[in-house]
């Protein structure tokens, strides 16, 4: 779902983006990600180098091998071998390939081709002699219906055979040396979304025998890198669209990787980085744990300009950092190099994940020169300052770059060393405060019961002031409270107007003064009345609809009382909230379930009151402010629902006038 | 002793090694830098420019007799085919005969059709009177032709048969020059048929295939070059430019797309050459630019022949909404009313390359009066740096403006880099209006206050004049936020022919295009404001590249009439003060001091083959220009070396604030402008540039010559020449050498 969000605004902030100019001097625009994970413009990490005709038709396939290119030519039924700067070297297999289109070649520079017209993967030398062929494997595992019909081939470094076959959604087909089937491997998982459960739930057994089980999607291609580990890209799938595998199949990168729908080849160089292409058009670059690096590139409607395409088979890197990319529909490969920037980010990921954390700080911060908005450069220097021991910079970065965990954890240090040098002392001057209270107390008694006293007590003895303390009652003796609300008029409508007041401005102070660690909402894009907003306008129809219910069910409550008793009923969030704003700023993540504790149990103690209000108000039985409260949350529920028809038709009777008075200009 | 000496050596050298990465990112174990292979690969990609070999051509041709000579002078003969109309023209000093049509054109592959459309000297598209769209080229075989001679050529007046529509043709010489006309008051529409398009002469100097070693010039961004070759199918569609981009009363505004716009098309010219530094010749649209786009057929793509030609619009179709969410397709019922004027400017021998092409451009605007010579007293280069004052970003209750350069911090930067050695300096100053950037709607005053009080302005006014640094207000005079309510969407805006307004979306706003009446009189308003802050010029962004006609009934004005009108504009605040414009066309190189954004690329089309530096030539020593932000060079040693290539002066983005405070602002594409990450860059920009280019400030470029993929040494008016090395390997050139990605002077006084 995350990933939707993602490419959603993508292609937002494509929109929005102000006539700009800059970045322009290729015919893409290269993406990498800021610290909220959108989109930003940077600079050009590759540029196309050109383009390589070489007589190809509808290629499906490329793969690269000591920087000899291999191809996987369709349309010609053939295997073409170029060098590096796209002169023919050799071609083969006119004669016995029928359909290529996989191609995978080994440390041994045999070369195996997944035919699927043939429904083999044949295996070739060097000098193109066929040395072995692989069909479908006879093993029961296998299955009799499951079909073999190969699309792409890979191999790894004990020579297993990974062929992605269409329509096997157990997974790749993994063969041994000699062809035996070894079993499936890598499978995909099924997703499961509430449709399903609540199949699950409601439907018989007849009933779910009859739904057609859902299958998961199959990986639609695979790289295989020199440790052996296996790439595997799925498309049409929320996550997961990228995957690492180890040798037991399991995917070793975060399944939240931001990736497109339609990738449909993967490469990875030397460093582990990942190269995906788009069937648009758009290559991802990605560092080896997962983290989007670039994107760029795009679909060529008509602009015949290098860096976009008609539509990618294939994409491989080179030794060198050099990319290829295939491109079925205009039958040419093109070439893209990295510009120096590139060369500095990747100079600081290698060192970086080597471990050499101090050699690579100077490129992280190189690549900040170039642009201050990288989230990674932020990331990675958050974790070398903290390994270095510099705290507060550490804090600073992880902050820039949005790593809450990090950032915890150099708050964590921070604190740590702050409590260290400064505990003692604290609890001194505690300690000496006391003794002084107490002391004082003891020989100036009278005197603070004469002033200071008479002033609170004038204080409390204002009306309104008098009415709006009087929450704190209702935290210790709730019913009793409730009983003078009602026949006592210990409250009024000014002071509950108060209250509410008080809770939103709370609410938007708790969004914006909690710790960057656990803001719910980031501080930047907080609306102070769509936030007020938000906790009122519930709160006034809860109001209205629970007095309207309350009429008819013969409650003893008034319109005042309810309007006074709900706001009332919240007298632990009001008086809790801030404090627990405070606690945020004080705690990391580790302590965690404190926040999360108190937050729960302060709403849970607000719904309690806010039941025994009901039931207190109206005078109800128990079984009769259950049933109350669940009609009056449907008839919120309904009052939400017309009032969000009402919008749409009151949208749609706008843009009707305006359309007929648009009508009205044009033909008259 | 050693032991000092040995350690001093150590640790100069990991200084400079580490001083080598901070500026560059240099380094020596680079990982993923390009391979020497490689970088040959790179640099025979349309990026650069690439080896001329001996690609001299010399014609043995005989004028068929059905040809008819009408005119000759001391460089050229025309000569006429009076049945087609096709012209064949002579240049006298190299005997080249360059054709308007293909001869013996039945043994190629074209069909009647194309036959006609390639012979005759005018084709058009119509509709005739039931609305029916039609193609018709002039042939006698139906047409008729009223054939005169005038002074130096000839006059036809042509009625077509199908289409009725009636025009004259007008063809002359004028010394090296071939004139052809169409003047607007010539064209019929009788029977009520309706022109769309017309194209002239448009095979003039078309090639089969590889049959003559040469190019085409298209003139996309800086330049680029279609060399000549065999078939090739690896292009889907020609190259077409809208002369001026598009027009906004009659097409939609470019939406912002996921892929970059072209490069932009500077001048109306194109050109061709049969045998490098043998023949070619430059066209250039004199009139009618506004309504032409420039079309480019390389050979393979519809027929076997490089073709290029202008294409005239006179209606076309638009989006007619009739309610909110439908609309019906509508044709222009008036049509645009221009004169079609197109030069072509012949070239011989050593001038028939692009180079010469440019010289020959540079000498028609000299004198038109357009180009002016530049003399800078000057010692060392300009450098540009732009300072971003404000912007405006979203707040938790309403809008907040963030400082990112206020005055003060104008005044130190200024005191560093003046410390720093830099004299020659030249300011833009963006944000300043109140609410910042992307806050700036039609009204400009009052000036943000947060960036300084008046005395503030003083000390900075006093400090630029006394080092001579001119300051340019950078404004946008076209375009109005809609949320401001500061102009009259009525009366103010630019109505488009389907009578809605002309505006784009603009972050969470949208931008509305101002008629040019209510900017003139917006400016006549705010110009004496200007003076008092001290502004030295206005830097005026949009106003350069864009030509919008006004359809509504009072005060509108067809798209030539845009030209007069923004002129007007550039005239007034010339009065007053210096101008720079934003990426300006042509027609507005005479009403600006300064060309900003020079691009330094072409749009790198499939189809091209080489980037040429067309426009530096043309306006090296006659207008300075400075190239596109040096922050978003990805690659910071080759841009250097590219700058030094073109002879343009490099720009700066500056802010004193950290960039990241941009992230959700509408100037979210600056990522990195805090000065103190760009102090020693200016710097190190400055020393690099300015050694090379100093020497040149007045020249004008003379000649350029690839000596190998990758190295380019340009000669200058003043003896000089520069060699550029973009390649990795050093190169030796009279025994001199250029290191690797590096540069050296010669010739210097």
């Amino acid at each position: 779902m995350r990933k939707r969000i993602k490419l959603l605004v993508f292609f937002c902030i494509l929109f929005m983006l102000p006539i700009s100019k800059g970045y322009a001097e290729e015919s893409y625009y290269t993406y990498s990600l800021n610290r909220n994970n959108e989109f930003i413009p940077i600079q050009s990490a590759y540029i196309p180098l050109g383009i390589m005709e070489n007589e190809l038709y509808n290629p499906e396939d490329i793969a690269i091998h000591e920087d000899l290119i291999y191809i996987a030519d369709t349309g010609n039924k053939r295997i073409v071998i170029l060098n590096e700067m796209g002169e023919y070297i050799q071609s083969f297999g006119e004669d016995i390939l029928s359909k290529p289109v996989g191609v995978h070649v080994d440390e041994d520079k045999n070369i195996y081709v997944a035919d699927y017209a043939l429904e083999k993967v044949i295996k070739f030398d060097t000098n193109g002699k066929v040395i072995d062929e692989f069909g479908k494997p006879d093993s029961p595992l296998f299955g009799k219906t499951t079909p073999f019909k190969p699309r792409k081939v890979s191999v790894d470094k004990r020579k297993n055979i990974y062929i992605i076959g269409e329509g096997v959604t157990n997974g790749m087909i993994m063969l041994n040396y000699d062809g035996d089937f070894l079993g499936f491997y890598g499978v995909n998982d099924t997703s499961v979304n509430w449709m399903v459960v609540l199949q699950k739930i409601l439907f018989t057994e007849e009933q779910k025998r009859g739904i057609v089980k859902k299958l998961p999607p199959a990986p639609n291609n695979i790289t295989i890198d020199e440790k052996g580990l296996v790439y595997s890209i799925t498309q049409n799938v929320d996550t997961g669209g990228i995957k690492k595998l180890n040798i037991s199949g399991e995917n070793i990168i975060s399944e939240e990787i931001t990736a497109f729908k339609k990738n449909v080849d993967i490469d990875v160089d030397p460093y582990g980085n990942i190269f995906v292409v788009t069937d648009d058009g758009y290559i991802g670059v990605y560092d080896k744990t997962g983290n989007l690096l670039y994107i760029f590139g795009g679909s060529d409607t008509g602009a015949s300009r290098l860096g976009l395409f008609g539509s990618p088979s294939g994409i491989a890197v080179n030794s060198k950092g050099i990319l290829y990319v295939l491109d079925k529909e205009t039958s040419f490969i093109q070439v893209f190099g990295t510009t120096g920037f590139a060369d500095i980010v990747f100079k600081g990921i290698h060192l970086y994940q080597a471990g050499k954390y101090n050699e690579s700080e100077m490129y992280w911060q190189e690549v900040l020169k170039y642009n201050s908005s990288f989230a990674l450069a932020h990331r990675a220097l958050g974790k070398i300052y903290f390994k270095q021991g510099n705290y507060h910079k550490a804090l600073e970065e992880y902050y820039i770059g949005n790593d809450k965990t990090g950032y915890s954890e150099a708050f964590w240090e921070l604190r740590y060393t702050w409590m260290k040098e400064n505990l003692g002392q604290l609890i001194g001057i505690l300690l000496v405060f006391l003794i002084l209270m107490k002391v004082y107390k003891m020989i100036f008694k009278k005197k603070i019961s004469d002033t200071i006293g008479n002033f609170i007590k004038n204080f409390m003895e204002i009306k309104i002031i008098n009415e709006v303390f009087f929450v704190f009652d209702f935290l210790k003796h709730p019913i009793d409270s409730y009983y003078s609300l009602q026949r006592e008029n210990r409250v009024s409508k000014k002071s509950a107007t108060i209250l509410y007041l008080i809770l939103s401005i709370e609410y938007v102070c708790y969004l914006y003064f909690s710790s960057y660690i656990f803001a719910p909402v980031d501080r930047n894009t907080i609306n102070v009345f769509s936030s007020m907003t938000l906790i009122i306008l519930p709160l006034i129809v809860w109001v209205a609809v629970e007095f309207l219910v309350s009429t008819i069910s013969d409650g003893e409550g008034k319109l005042e009382h309810i309007y006074c008793g709900t706001a009332y009923s919240f007298a632990p969030i009001i008086v809790f909230l801030p404090f627990i704003t405070i606690l945020t700023n004080l705690l990391t993540l580790n302590e965690e379930f404190l926040l999360n504790t108190s937050l729960q149990i302060v709403i849970l103690w607000s719904l309690v009151l806010v039941f025994i209000m009901i039931k207190e108000i109206h005078n109800f039985t128990l079984a009769n402010t259950i049933k109350n409260i669940f009609i009056t949350l449907f008839g919120m529920f309904v009052v939400f629902v017309i009032g969000f028809i009402l919008y749409v038709l009151g949208n749609e009777l706008i843009s009707f006038i305006k359309g007929i008075i648009l009508e009205v200009k044009y033909r008259v | 002793m050693s032991k000092k000496v040995l350690i001093t050596v150590i640790v100069v050298i990991v200084l400079s090694s580490m001083l080598g990465l901070q500026i560059f990112g240099k380094n020596d174990n680079g990982v993923q830098t390009v391979s020497v292979d490689m970088n040959d690969f790179r640099f025979q990609s349309n990026r650069y420019t690439g080896v001329e070999e001996d690609n001299g051509f010399k014609q043995t041709y005989e004028i068929p007799e059905n040809f008819k000579m009408i005119s000759e002078n001391e460089y050229l003969k025309l000569f006429v085919n009076e049945d087609t109309l096709a012209i064949k023209v002579v240049d006298k000093r190299t005997g080249y005969v360059w054709s308007s049509d293909i001869d013996d054109i039945r043994e190629e592959r074209f069909n009647e059709m194309w036959r006609n459309y390639v012979q005759g000297a005018v084709s058009i598209e119509y509709h005739d009177k039931n609305g029916k769209k039609g193609m018709e080229s002039f042939s006698t075989e139906y047409s008729e032709v009223d054939l005169k001679t005038i002074d130096h050529g000839f006059s036809a007046d042509i009625q077509l048969y199908f289409s009725d529509i009636a025009l004259t043709l007008n063809v002359w010489l004028d010394g090296d020059k071939l004139n052809v006309e169409i003047p607007q008051e010539s064209l019929k529409e009788l029977k009520k048929s309706k022109i769309i398009t017309l194209t002239v002469y448009p095979f003039f100097g078309a090639t089969k295939e590889d049959s003559i070693p040469g190019y085409i010039f298209i003139p996309d961004g800086v330049g680029a070059l279609i060399r000549f070759k065999e078939n090739t199918d690896v292009i889907n569609d020609p190259y077409v430019t809208k002369i001026y981009g598009r027009d906004y009363s009659l097409e939609n505004i470019e939406e912002y797309e996921s892929f970059a716009p072209p490069q932009k098309t500077f001048a109306p010219v194109f050109g061709m050459v049969h045998g490098v530094e043998s023949q070619g010749f430059i066209a250039s649209v004199d009139q009618g630019a506004s309504y032409g786009e420039i079309v480019a057929y390389p050979a393979g793509l519809i027929t076997d022949y490089n073709w290029i030609h202008t294409k005239y619009t006179f209606r076309r179709s638009y989006y007619q909404p009739t309610s909110k969410y439908e609309g019906v397709t509508a044709w222009q019922d008036l049509r645009n009313k221009f004169t079609i004027l197109q030069q072509y400017m012949f070239l011989a021998d050593d001038e028939a390359d692009y180079i010469g092409m440019a010289k020959r451009y540079r000498q028609k605007l000299e004198e038109e009066d357009v180009l002016s010579k530049v003399n800078t007293k000057k010692d060392d280069i300009p450098i540009r740096v732009d300072f971003l004052g404000a912007e405006s970003k979203k707040a938790a209750i309403g809008k907040e403006t963030i400082v990112m350069t206020d005055l003060d911090a104008i005044i130190t930067i200024t005191n560093d880099l003046l410390e720093s050695g830099i004299e020659n300096l030249v300011y833009v100053y963006k944000g300043w209006a109140k609410g910042g950037l992307s806050e700036t709607s039609f009204n400009h005053f009052p000036i943000e206050k947060k960036l300084g009080n008046n005395n503030d302005w003083s000390r900075l006014t006093n400090l630029l004049s006394e080092n001579n640094i001119p300051l340019y207000f950078f404004v946008d005079y076209l375009t109005a936020l809609n949320h401001k309510k500061d102009f009259n969407v009525q009366k103010d805006t630019i109505k488009k022919i389907n009578k809605t307004y002309v505006y784009h979306d603009y972050w969470d706003d949208a931008r509305y295009f101002i008629n040019a009446n209510a900017v003139l009189n917006k400016i006549k308003d705010e110009i004496s404001s200007y003076t008092k802050h001290g502004a030295g010029g206005l830097a005026l962004n949009t106003i350069g590249y864009t030509l919008t006609s006004d359809f509504r009934d009072e005060n509108g004005y067809s798209r030539e009439e845009a030209i007069s009108k923004n002129s007007n504009i550039l005239d007034e605040i010339q009065h007053n003060m210096k101008t720079a414009i934003v990426e300006p066309y042509h027609y507005l190189w005479d009403k600006t001091d300064i060309f900003l954004d020079m691009p330094l690329y072409s749009s790198q089309y499939i189809f091209a083959d080489d980037t040429v530096p067309f426009l530096p030539v043309v306006l090296k020593g006659y207008l300075d220009y400075y190239s596109d932000y040096f922050n978003n060079a990805s690659d910071k040693e080759e841009e250097l070396l590219r700058l030094i290539e073109y002879g343009a002066y490099p720009s700066f983005i500056i802010t004193e604030a950290d960039s990241y405070k941009l992230q959700d602002t509408a100037s979210r594409n600056i990522v990195s402008s805090k000065y103190d990450d760009w102090s020693e860059q200016i710097m190190y920009a400055y020393e690099i540039v300015g050694e090379a280019l100093k020497k040149v400030q007045n020249a004008t470029i003379e000649d350029r010559i690839i000596p190998k993929e990758g190295v380019v040494i340009v000669t200058y008016s003043n003896g000089t020449d520069i060699i550029i090395n973009y390649t990795n390997e050093a190169f030796e050139y009279k025994g001199m050498q250029v290191g690797p990605r590096d540069f050296i002077l010669t010739g210097v006084n």
